[in-house]
Formats: structure tokens, sequence, C-alpha cells
């Protein structure tokens, strides 16, 4: 009879299954591999009529700008507008991330194609934003970046809607530029300025600070061993020289690289160390370029101000390049904002940059979706339950595609679009 | 005659309208024109002399100050003149044309390649680049068709006078900036005059061949072309990496790849 029964139950469930099977999975199972290699282009998500978006930029007038930094002195971002009547949305981009880096131009097209007018921005953190429109120049503590970013937008939104008629607005980013949106929101929730119809998290931290320490411990002789991360990344470069002398290649493009970081056979620790590699080029680039604005003789002597365009930067890039988020926060952030307000200290700068400040907003703000991962690995046990508890269904969390490694990938542009809404024409 | 008179002309016409960089708007706001604050940090991480870290990215680079200018002199020009002409070159081409006169440069730019590998001895390059000539140039309708490239075993060689040189055991030298075409060192640069002139012949023995007595309106247009072609197929722009420090990496990328390639 047991037998029948389950024989019975198989066949009844044998759809299901196989339904689920013919809707493949993202094939990646490693987080950090996913987070490494992204989603390989003969698996992701096809645009039928890509639009060629326009890259804009705004100048603030009488803004002082180190000579060093006068490639960088407007700040560009970029537009994607529908010839009809439709909403906007605006894309924040993760840490390090310009406007039109490889996922904020597939996010502008993703959402051009669900129909709304696209607006990309860099992120406060990137080099071009700290220059050329960040209130302090001094990025990373949370409230700051996001009251420039409200700015910005405002300046945005006058300028476009002179040229197109916009029927709303929603708001997006990835990774940092996630949390950034949370902010956003709920800031806007006093100043209702835009009213945003739905804001959409992808692949966000839950708190900045405990997520850059993980990609930074990366760095450290925990996960390195004996090794310290010039010889590990000097190795790196000579296995990447390695692979191209014996490949067979006519041109460098993404398609070889990929190649050749799949080819390449890297370990866990590998994988973890290019990814805290590429995480500290970033930080170091806002780093200095924040000194610079500042002149805050944090990077560079006073003995060598002022930096001109013919000045070597190699000895300050050889310096910034040892500065752990936590040196940042310690040495340069809580110091700057004790200057600004002697009562801060360090404790109140962590706890106001993480998603735990805002907890009963999220909890009761319908308009705020999640799409992300389980194994993200910008994420411990505990923010993923964070995620889960305060989002419940508003939260879609794929098993694998590590951090962003997913997003190109079918299945996470349709939840992206789902959560977010496609425009009805 | 006309058609001679005409490419160069719409060529022009074509790099005066891409002549703008994207829109600005202006605003003001005087809460946001970052007057350095007074704040000083009391950790200091200056330059240390010799540092050990990111040794290995150092060039030999002694005239740093004037190649960091000139660096700056192309990305403006890239970014004014040759970024939007290359966009309106693909804007107004259609992209098979485009595909056809990329393959034709690169068919006339074999002949150069083949005389390198000669001089490095590389017999089995050599052959390569002759066989595709030779494919190209007539199964390929004078070049417009890579068919060359649709066999695995006759991939595309990279072989330059700097290459050569190279080869024969001459170092960098200095690391240089060239005006308009970047990143290069002393010895490619004088490599790239000599790329320049075996082209210069291969043209002229081409033109003669056609009949043609003055052909230094056809050299103009097809310089232009060649610039048009060679932008509209780098992937690379100015200031796109986002990091105060791309001069350094672009200047360690170019000397690597160029040892690299001159090994291969």
């Amino acid at each position: 009879m047991r037998t029948i029964l389950a024989f019975i139950l198989t066949i009844l469930l044998l759809p299901t299954v196989s339904l689920a099977a013919e809707e493949a999975a993202y094939p990646i199972e490693n987080p950090y591999k996913a987070t490494v290699y992204g989603t390989p282009s003969g698996i992701s998500y096809v645009f039928e009529n890509p639009v060629r978006p326009e890259v804009r930029a705004i100048r603030i007038e009488d803004r002082q700008t180190p000579e060093v930094f006068s490639y960088t002195r407007d700040m560009f971002f970029t537009t994607a507008l529908q010839d009809t009547p439709a909403p906007l949305i605006f894309v924040i981009a993760g840490t390090g991330a310009e406007h039109n880096s490889s996922k904020m131009a597939f996010l502008t097209q993703v959402f051009f194609e669900a129909g709304f007018h696209v607006v990309a921005l860099s992120s406060p953190t990137h080099m071009n934003f700290v220059v050329s429109a960040s209130e302090h120049g001094v990025p990373g503590y949370v409230p700051f970046d996001v009251a420039d970013l409200n700015r910005v937008m405002r300046w945005v939104k006058e300028e476009v809607e002179k040229e197109c008629t916009v029927t709303g607005y929603s708001l997006t980013g990835y990774s940092l530029g996630a949390l950034h949106s949370a902010f956003l929101a709920q800031m806007d929730e006093e100043q209702k300025t835009f009213n945003f119809q739905k804001v959409l998290m992808i692949n966000p931290p839950v708190s900045l600070y405990r997520s850059v320490t993980r990609l930074d411990s990366w760095l450290t002789s925990e996960n390195l061993g004996q090794v310290t991360v010039h010889q590990q990344i000097e190795q790196f470069i000579d296995r990447f020289s390695e692979y191209y002398l014996k490949a067979d290649v006519t041109d460098l493009d993404d398609e070889f690289l990929y190649e050749m970081i799949t080819n390449m056979n890297l370990n866990e620790r590998d994988l973890k160390t290019l990814i805290g590699a590429a995480f500290r080029v970033s930080s170091a680039s806002m780093i200095f370029t924040s000194d610079v604005c500042l002149q805050a003789e944090y990077l560079v002597p006073p003995q060598d101000y002022p930096l001109k365009t013919s000045s070597p930067l190699m000895p300050y890039a050889q310096q910034a390049f040892n500065i752990s988020f936590e040196n940042y926060l310690d040495e340069y952030l809580v110091p700057f904002l004790q200057y600004m307000d002697p009562g801060m200290d360090h404790d109140t700068v962590v706890r106001q940059s993480s998603l735990e400040a805002i907890r009963p907003y999220l909890e009761q703000s319908d308009k705020i979706m999640v799409v992300g991962n389980r194994d993200d690995v910008i994420l411990d046990q505990g923010d993923v339950r964070f995620l889960e508890e305060v989002f419940g269904d508003r939260a879609q969390l794929f098993p694998h595609g590590g951090h962003c490694g997913n997003l190109m990938f079918p299945a996470f542009v349709q939840a992206m679009v789902e959560k977010i809404g496609k425009v009805q024409p | 005659m006309t058609r001679r008179v005409l490419i160069p002309l719409l060529l022009l016409a074509a790099m005066l309208v891409g002549a703008c960089g994207p829109k600005v708007v202006d605003v003001t706001d005087p809460t946001a024109n970052l007057e350095p604050a007074k704040f000083k940090t009391s950790v200091h991480r200056w330059p240390q002399k010799n540092a050990p870290e990111l040794r290995f990215l150092e060039v030999y680079d002694p005239w740093e100050p004037m190649n960091r200018n000139l660096y700056e002199v192309n990305a403006t020009l890239d970014k004014y003149v040759m970024y939007p002409a290359a966009n309106v070159y693909k804007a107004v081409i259609p992209a098979p044309i485009r595909t056809g006169v990329d393959n034709v440069i690169n068919n006339i730019n074999e002949v150069p390649v083949f005389f390198n590998c000669l001089l490095q001895f590389r017999m089995k390059k050599a052959a390569i680049t002759f066989s595709r000539f030779l494919i190209n140039t007539t199964f390929g309708l004078g070049g417009t068709m890579d068919l060359a490239s649709d066999n695995k075993s006759y991939p595309r060689q990279h072989e330059d006078v700097g290459q050569t040189l190279g080869h024969w055991g001459v170092g960098n030298g200095p690391y240089f900036v060239m005006p308009v075409m970047g990143p290069s060192n002393l010895r490619d640069t004088a490599g790239f005059g000599g790329d320049i002139l075996l082209l210069y012949i291969e043209m002229e023995l081409i033109y003669q061949s056609a009949g043609m007595d003055d052909a230094t309106l056809l050299d103009l247009s097809s310089l232009a072309i060649r610039g048009l072609n060679l932008r509209a197929n780098t992937a690379f722009s100015y200031h796109s990496t986002g990091s105060p420090f791309e001069y350094e990496m672009v200047r360690f990328i170019y000397t690597k790849k160029r040892e690299l390639d001159i090994k291969r």
C-alpha cells in the first residue's frame, strides 16, 4: 500500500519537479566564484531593443576643484528617456562604481525595457562624485552620502522634467547603492520631493561596516597566511602573464579575460583575495581623492600641495593601498565627523550606516523590495536573517549568486522587474 | 575626382558635428563649493622613500611630468574630437560597411606584420600572416571579408617594428606618452615610425600599380578613416577607470603587455 502511495505521489510530483528543472538555475554555486565570474555572456539576459543612453553632466558653479582632478570637475550621469510619458527610476551604483560601469549600463537597459525613464548615478564613493558633487568631500558616512545623492537627484529632476513627462518616481541601487536607496526613501518621506512609488534594493549590505570589514579581512594574514597582499597580487600578475603568453589570443576583450580567469583554477583563497583587492583599489582611490580635496594631510604632506596635473602619484598609491576601511574610519572619517560635531563617535557612525538604524521604517514601508542572494559574500547569517525578517515576502533571495554574480542572469532580471513593477504602456 | 574630395569633406563634417562633449547643466549652490575645511588628520600616511609596496608597478619614467601633461592633452582631444567623431562614424556608417573597412585596413596591415615576422625569423608566424593576406585579398574580395579568421589555425598575428627591436634585445627606454596615440616608450615610438614608413611604402606601391600619380588626398582620407576606425574599435576611454591612479595603471599595463608580446 505504502509503495503504491509513494509511486502515485512521485507521479503527481514529477511534473513540478521537471518544471523546476527546466527553469535553469544560475550555474555557479560557489559564492566567491559567482562574485568574481559574474554571469557568463552565453547565459546572460539579452535585450531585444537596447537603447543608446546619453551621458550628461552637472556643473556646480564656483566649486573649488584641485588642479590634479580638473578632468573630473563635472558630475557625470547617464539618462535613457522614453518618448512617451513614463515614471522615472533613479539607479545608484555600488561602492566605487560609476554611472556607466558595466553593471550600471546593464541595469539602465533593464529598467528602460521595463518602461521607465532611467537616470543612472555614480556612487558617492566614486572619485568623480567626491570631486564634483559631494558637500563635505568625505565619503563613506551614509547620512552625508545620502544627503549628497538627494541634492543631486533634485537637480536632475528639475532638468529632466523640462524634457519629458514624468508620471512618478521610483528608486533602485545595487550593493552600497541599495543601502543608499533605503535611506533616500526614508528621507523623502519627510521632504516629499519624489514620493517614491517603489524602491528596489539589489544585493544590499545590511551594515556597511560589517560588510567592508569582511572584505578587508581577506587581505590580512587570516586569509593570506605568511604571504603579504602585495606578494599575492604580484603572483596573480605572474599567473596572468603566464596564461597570456600561452593563450591563442587576438583581442584582450572581456571574453578573453573571462576565459582566462575561469581557466586559472583559482582556489577560494585566491578568489577572496581578488574580491578584497578590487575593493581595496576602489577604497584607495576614494581616500586619496578625499584627502586631496580637503588638504587634510592624511596621505599628502603639506609641502606637496597643491598637486598638479604633472605630479607623480605613485608614492601616494603605494600608501593608500595599505589603508583598510577600519584604518580610514579611525584615522580619517570619525575624526572628521568629530571635527564637525564633537559629540560624534565610532559606534554612532557604524550604527548610522546600517539598515538597522531605520529598521522600523523598513518593516512598515510596503514599497521597499529586496532582490538578492542567500550566499552573498558581503552578508553573514545574521544579515540574511535580518533581510528575511524585516522584508518578509517583499524580499526574494536566490540560493546562489554571491555578490551580484547573477545580476545579469534572466531569472534575476525577471525578479527585479517583477518587484519594481513593469510599466504598462 | 569628386569622390576623392567628398570623402575627406564628409569626414571633416562628421568630426565637426561630433565635436562636443556631454551636455552640461550649471547649478548654483553656495553650500556645495567644497571649500577646504581646516580639518587635518593627526595620523599621517605620507609616502615613504623606497616603499616596497606595489614596487612591481613602477616603470622607468624620467619624463613623467611631461608625460602626464601629454596624457591630459590626449584625454581632452579624445573627449572633444576623436571619441565624438567615432560615435558619429558609428551612427552614420552601417555596421557591415564599418566591418568591411576594418577588414580592409587589417588586411593592408598584414604586410608590415609579415615583414616584422621575417625580421624576427619567425617563419611560422610569417607563413600564417602571408596565408591570411593571400586568402583575404583573393577570396575575401580585396580584404573586405576576413575569411582567414574563420579557420582557427590562421589567427591574426601582431608584430610591429617595436616588437622586432625588442626581440633583438633593444630595451624599452623611457616611458613616453605619444601625442594623440598615447602610451608608448622610446623604442616603441621609434618602431611606430618604422611601421608608418612600411605602410607608406606599401600604399605608394598600391597607388602606383593602380596607375595613380598624385595620391595626397587619398592618403589624407585613408589616414582619417584609419583614425576613425581605430577609435571606433578601441574600448578604452580616458578617465573611465574612476581611479586617480589611472596614469600609473595604464603605464604598467602597457609596459607589461609589450614585454609579454615581445616574448610571445
